[in-house]
């Protein structure tokens, strides 16, 4: 192997200058999107998010409806309990990461909510499912109602209620 | 004249076990005039692509499987079987607090960006790796990427070389 850089040894720091190889190559004055984006770039690139937000609508409620249904399955079935805070943590950490790109920073409040709480929980009772389903519900109607940006009061006063409630029974 | 970037002269490899992020970061890509792109939904699957070489641009997710982002990066950095140590890292993470970042900094990530993001400061993390490289340390204890920022004057008695 030829890599490029030295691995980390004892004794004397070095400073390795970059190579600018990349810069060289593709850094030009004729073609290409502007180092520093012009308004008309921001404008292009901003529709590429805008394209996707239907998807994101619809993969976000496939999530959503499918952490329900494992919800209501592990209140009959306790053993699938490790495997439903698997899914709840890695879905509730998805939605909390695309959410705000989408102007729905509400759902990442409340997704980042669930997230924290599910990866903190270790002997989990019927109250902590509980709190995990209101989630699930706050985060559905988000999105069926399409609250984008903040929301109003009411939502404010659930996201505290869903704070509290995690504080209360973490 | 303001400078430019060529973005078909630039090859990336996406690392994302998400779906949408992967494809909405790939479209971001191509609007810019990438053609080389590479996607990997896992550790696995990006080393087996990093192996393969011709890759100028990394971005990944931390939350990867089997192995993390931070692993992947632990792996370009230091790996004998890593073709470039040098290869910029953007971290692009729902994992984005305070802790998160210190790790990826200190373990080598060269620029990072919490999920939620906006285009414009994805574009602009994406610009500094590729039109102003940063010099790399190589230390007892550290190898990644200068993580000193700012320059600032020396105050103090004894002159500094």
């Amino acid at each position: 192997m030829t890599g490029r850089g030295r691995p980390p040894g004892r004794g004397k720091v070095q400073i390795i200058q970059p190579t600018g190889e990349l810069r060289k190559r593709a850094v030009n004055y004729k073609k290409g999107f502007s180092v520093e984006l012009t308004s008309s770039e921001m404008v292009q690139l901003e529709k590429v998010v805008h394209n996707s937000k239907d998807k994101f609508v619809t993969a976000v409620s496939e999530k959503l409806k499918s952490l329900r249904e494992a919800a209501h399955a592990v209140g009959d079935d306790i053993t699938s309990m490790p495997s439903f805070l698997k899914t709840a943590e890695r879905d509730s950490l998805e939605i909390k990461g695309m959410g705000g790109t989408f102007d729905f920073p509400l759902l990442t409040q409340v997704a980042k909510s669930l997230n924290d709480y599910v990866c903190g929980l270790k002997n989990v009772t019927n109250v902590h499912l509980e709190i995990i389903t209101l989630h699930i519900d706050a985060l559905y109607v988000i999105l069926a109602q399409h609250i984008t940006g903040q929301g109003g009061a009411t939502e404010a006063q659930v996201l505290t209620a869903l704070q509290q409630a995690t504080k209360k029974f973490s | 004249m303001a400078e430019k970037i060529d973005f078909s002269k630039v090859r990336f490899l996406i690392v994302d076990n998400n779906t949408l992020a992967l494809q909405m970061i790939e479209d971001i890509l191509r609007m810019l005039g990438t053609t080389s792109i590479r996607r990997a939904s896992d550790s696995t699957k990006a080393k087996i692509a990093l192996r393969e070489g011709d890759i100028d641009v990394v971005i990944t997710e931390r939350e990867l499987e089997p192995e993390t982002g931070i692993q992947l990066v632990d792996y370009i950095r230091h790996s004998a079987e890593s073709l470039d140590r040098l290869l910029p890292v953007i971290m692009l993470t729902a994992r984005s607090e305070s802790e998160y970042v210190t790790e990826a900094r200190d373990k080598g990530v060269t620029e990072f960006l919490g999920k939620p993001f906006n285009v414009d400061s994805l574009y602009r993390r994406i610009a500094s790796v590729i039109a102003r490289p940063r010099a790399f340390v190589n230390a007892p204890d550290y190898f990644g990427p200068d993580r000193r920022r700012r320059q600032q004057a020396y105050t103090g008695p004894n002159r500094r070389t």
